[in-house]
């Protein structure tokens, strides 16, 4: 039994493992080795006599560097807003979705658009319905009585939940596809034998449904903090970055550090910081997993 | 086989080579937009033709912004494409500090061309060394819809002109039950310190340290600010932003009068893809007050890669574009040797192709002979690229009404330092 | 009296909460897809006019002009071949050795299994961004710059989805492949024959994932792509931008084409999704 199992766990692991160090570890290297060196112009990238073993200065500089260490807070703001929003939506949705109703494919495809939905078009759109003055949201809030309705993207408080907002709209369907998939392995006769021990639905759902799928919430709370962080094609179009330094994530300052001002190792260092905390962040979860995860 | 057999075999190789030597080729990385199927590749297939120089084209998708990080990547990885472009002083800097480019000056010694008197002021040294050959300067102007004036009975602008008469026109023009604007421009970083500009007022103090808290900079970003949240009289930032208006929306008709660069003549000659009912019309830029007469403008440059394969022949080409561009592509050309009448032929192209809307004198007369001098659109200096993105974030708050035009340049000099002394630190 | 209970059955009450669910859904469903109507309403309207008036959903003047240009556009389906045959090729190829290692690490047993999958997890968190040249000059050197399988080979090995699948496979009781080790079956036999066909629905989630960010992927073809017959649809499409102005509703219509296969796929696995799945042979 050893042997076979030995010899499936080479067969089944290796090939992964051989390219995951060519292609996902040795580029991470490489970015720990340039964040630290001295490489903070293109010029730096090809004199390499000119390179400069700068120990951790680059990441000194960055912790002393007070609008990157806002930039990081907001990126933390923003994974608070978006990813418990984002797998609770996403659960609902999964819920409702199952449940017996007309069109049912074509709502599907229709939660399934903004998806794939073209990011410009995105942002037109929700520039529209949130603009601040005559916009329908607003106007529609004026209506009701509030007499000060918030400025959503333009506004210096409100710019990051909104993005967050709209990252959850244009998120959900991919959360809410692997959640129906994970609801519907949940085998039926639990939910029988509950019905017949006369839990309501709601209880069937906390103690049968969520119990059930708690892997995959696992596993998608954790993708979703560690994606969080990564939102650089939405923020960039939406608001970039605005207004002034409002919603400017920590992603957007790392890629206008290398692509803009071309300090590749500054922003390396900046990205493996970013790393750092994100790592901090998963290695709680995962502990906690102990707490509430079923296997 | 002995020595003297071999020795002649050698021989007859190497002349053998040199006959049949592979003719020489130049590699371009060039915008999509001029690739070998646009109107600039006929260009390169005379220049074959005159040269024997073979030309390959390497077209990149995307905007400016995204050309430029391809640029950065590839030549930063030792690729050896020939030639590249910069549209803007902004880029020709970052290329000469990423290291990109060379220095032409050699080049052009040994190939016997005498770049300053071609090219006159057009030539931009960066301590002391040309990095590039000026192509197709752009010029800013009024553009304005004939049609509009005529219904609201006002005469066309013509000749000198202040802001404010600007603004008293444009605001004639506005109606909003018709949706139209009296006024159009876009957020592009050059906006926010037109004002500034023409007043010859410069973006860092003699000491080195930026300038941005001058008043006349105060003065710019309250101007744009006002147009749209106080006299009404185009969209505000926030309704230009949230609508994301292209650049290029003047065409749609619904705007009186546009302020823009000469590159709007492509769209206007454009009929297929922007069609329309109405004539156009071009004028001279407005000025601050009669002590600061300037026009601005940006000039392209063809830049030589430092790994060129084939820098001499690069050379060539690069100046081949410089003198010949504006046959194929109706650019002013950056030569010294261009007078009135050849203006006049260059201009007849676009007059032609804009169906009577207007004539090669009124634009010659709006964009050379305006009585205007000339200066660059954009800051450049140490920190060019910093100084943009600042300018360009900072401003928003203000034109969305969360900070003073002072607050904003106070800010704005502030971190244009601290990128200013992050940069000399290193 | 039939009518009556024939009117009654309607109006069950069953069949009421059916018809609200519809309603409550079918208005969510609207708010979703707006962007996405837009989009396609851009793509028939003139360049400069595409987001002017963006609730005029039929516009002013039709312009057929865009989708003309993109089918008599030199490249464009050159492109979406290109980018047709890297998505075919991660699929195949990133399904095999993903749920291979999904499955070693969820069922398998071997020393420092989980401390090792938590190492293999950092990668996920880096910007790919900050990796960007040293990538290049990496795939510069395995000759793999300028070439479709840039696209394909490096993508295989992302752990996103070794644990999502890793996730789902614990969720499989142990006491199936239990039993079949106890009737003499190898690793791979149960593997192939019991695991894949209980996890259909992950493997499709996927496959149809995978699909889409292959699909969509601009950065890494932008970078690693130079030749215009080498390269893909996201990229191609930004071909319909000059150096000042983009051509919006040119670009619309490129995306609305690019799409079809997307929703496409995504209608076909629904199908999936909604049958054959009760059967998981738990049951007994």
């Amino acid at each position: 039994m050893h042997r076979e199992e030995a010899k499936a766990v080479v067969i089944f692991v290796t090939p992964f493992l051989l390219g995951y160090l060519m292609f996902e570890a040795l580029p991470m290297v490489s970015a720990i080795l340039i964040s630290l060196t001295n490489i903070n112009s293109l010029s730096g990238l090809r004199d390499l006599h000119s390179l400069g073993f700068a120990g951790l200065s680059n990441y000194a500089k960055a912790l002393s560097d007070g609008p990157a260490m806002a930039s990081f807070g907001r990126s933390l703001l923003f994974t608070l807003y978006y990813v418990p929003a984002l797998n609770a939506f996403a659960i609902l949705l999964a819920l409702f979705i199952t449940r017996s109703f007309y069109f049912t494919k074509f709502v599907r495809t229709l939660i399934f658009t903004p998806y794939v939905t073209n990011i410009v078009a995105v942002a037109i759109l929700w520039g529209l319905l949130l603009n601040p003055y005559g916009g329908i949201v607003n106007e529609t809030l004026k209506l009701m009585g509030v007499s000060q309705p918030p400025m959503w993207l333009y506004g210096m408080r409100t710019a990051l939940p909104t993005l967050a907002g709209i990252s959850v709209w244009k998120d959900v369907a991919f959360q809410m596809i692997v959640y129906m998939a994970a609801i519907k392995n949940v085998p039926s006769e639990l939910y029988e034998s509950a019905e017949v021990d006369g839990a309501s639905k709601l209880r069937q759902f906390l103690s049968v449904t969520m119990p059930m799928i708690s892997p995959t919430v696992f596993a998608m709370v954790v993708t979703s903090t560690i994606s969080s962080f990564q939102n650089y094609a939405l923020v960039r179009t939406m608001t970039n970055g605005g207004p002034g330094d409002a919603s400017r994530v920590a992603v957007i300052n790392i890629y206008e550090q290398a692509f803009e001002f071309n300090r590749f190792s500054y922003a390396s260092a900046q990205a493996i910081m970013m790393l750092m905390v994100i790592m901090l962040i998963t290695v709680v979860q995962w502990r906690a997993q102990k707490r509430w995860v079923h296997y | 086989m002995n020595v003297r057999c071999l020795a002649l075999c050698a021989v007859t190789i190497v002349i053998g080579m040199q006959v049949f030597a592979a003719p020489e080729e130049v590699t371009v990385l060039a915008y999509n937009q001029r690739d070998e199927s646009s109107l600039v590749g006929a260009l390169y297939k005379d220049f074959t033709k005159d040269t024997g120089i073979k030309v390959t084209v390497l077209p990149i998708p995307g905007s400016t912004a995204d050309y430029q990080r391809k640029i950065d990547i590839s030549i930063a990885s030792g690729d050896t494409t020939d030639i590249l472009f910069a549209t803007n002083p902004i880029d020709y800097v970052k290329n000469i500090l990423n290291g990109n480019v060379m220095a032409i000056d050699d080049l052009a010694k040994s190939a016997k061309l005498d770049l300053d008197a071609t090219y006159g002021k057009y030539i931009n040294r960066y301590k002391g060394k040309v990095y590039g050959v000026p192509q197709s300067p752009t010029y800013w102007a009024v553009f304005y819809n004939k049609k509009i004036f005529d219904d609201a009975g006002i005469a066309y602008p013509k000749g000198y002109w202040t802001w404010d008469q600007y603004v008293a026109t444009a605001k004639k023009l506005t109606n909003p039950a018709k949706r139209i604007y009296g006024s159009f421009m876009c957020n592009f970083d050059a906006y926010s310190y037109m004002i500034a500009n023409q007043k010859g007022v410069d973006g860092y103090k003699p000491d080195g340290t930026s300038n941005f808290d001058d008043p006349a900079f105060v003065e710019s970003v309250q101007f744009m600010a006002d147009l749209g949240n106080k006299y009404k009289v185009q969209p505000s930032y926030l309704e230009a932003d949230s609508k994301k208006l292209p650049a290029e929306s003047f065409v749609t008709g619904n705007y009186a009068m546009c302020f823009s660069g000469t590159w709007l003549f492509s769209q206007l000659s454009d009929t297929t893809k922007y069609p329309r009912d109405w004539k156009w019309g071009i004028t001279q830029v407005p000025v601050p007050d009669a002590k600061s007469k300037i026009n601005v403008g940006a000039v392209s440059y063809v830049m030589i890669n430092k790994n060129a394969k084939n820098p001499s022949a690069a050379l060539k080409l690069a100046d081949y574009i410089g003198k010949n561009i504006y046959k194929y592509t109706n650019e002013p050309p950056a030569l010294t040797k261009f007078n009135k009448g050849d203006y006049n032929k260059l201009f007849k192209d676009i007059a032609v192709a804009s169906n009577g809307s207007v004539t090669a004198a009124n634009i010659y007369d709006a964009i050379i002979d305006n009585g205007l001098g000339y200066r660059p659109e954009k800051i450049t200096g140490s920190v060019a690229a910093q100084y943009k993105a600042i300018i360009l974030k900072e401003v928003a708050v203000t034109y969305i009404g969360q900070r003073s035009a002072l607050d904003t340049c106070k800010e704005i000099k502030k971190q244009v330092d601290e990128a200013i002394n992050a940069t000399a630190a290193k | 009296m039939e009518g009556a209970e024939a009117m009654g059955a309607l109006l069950s009450k069953a069949r009421i909460s059916k018809l609200g669910m519809t309603v409550v859904m079918l208005s969510f469903g609207l708010a979703m897809v707006m962007p996405f109507v837009l989009m396609i309403s851009a793509s028939f309207k003139f360049s400069a006019e595409a987001f002017d008036d963006p609730l005029r959903l039929i516009p002013k003047r039709i312009n057929l002009g865009n989708y003309a240009e993109i089918f008599h556009h030199k490249y464009y389906f050159r492109w979406f071949l290109n980018s047709m045959l890297v998505a075919m090729g991660v699929i195949l190829l990133k399904t095999t050795v993903v749920s291979m290692v999904a499955y070693a690490f969820a069922k398998l047993h071997f020393k420092g299994r989980d401390t090792l999958f938590v190492v293999l997890m950092t990668a996920m968190m880096i910007t790919p961004d900050s990796t960007i040249v040293a990538r290049y000059m990496q795939y510069r050197y395995m000759g793999l710059i300028n070439s479709l399988w840039v696209l394909i080979i490096p993508s295989l090995f992302g752990v996103y989805f070794v644990f999502l699948l890793r996730q789902f496979f614990m969720g499989i009781p142990n006491e199936l492949s239990e039993a079949a080790i106890i009737d003499g079956a190898s690793h791979v036999g149960i593997f192939t024959r019991i695991i894949i066909p209980l996890s259909k629905p992950a493997l499709l989630t996927m496959v149809l994932f995978s699909f889409i960010w292959s699909w969509n992927d601009y950065i890494n073809p932008f970078v690693f792509i130079t030749p215009v017959t080498t390269q893909v649809l996201t990229v191609g499409l930004q071909s319909f931008q000059t150096e000042y102005a983009v051509d919006t509703s040119l670009q619309m219509a490129g995306v609305c084409i690019s799409l079809l296969p997307v929703l496409f796929i995504f209608v076909f696995v629904q199908d999936y999704f909604v049958e054959g799945i009760a059967s998981t042979g738990l049951k007994g």
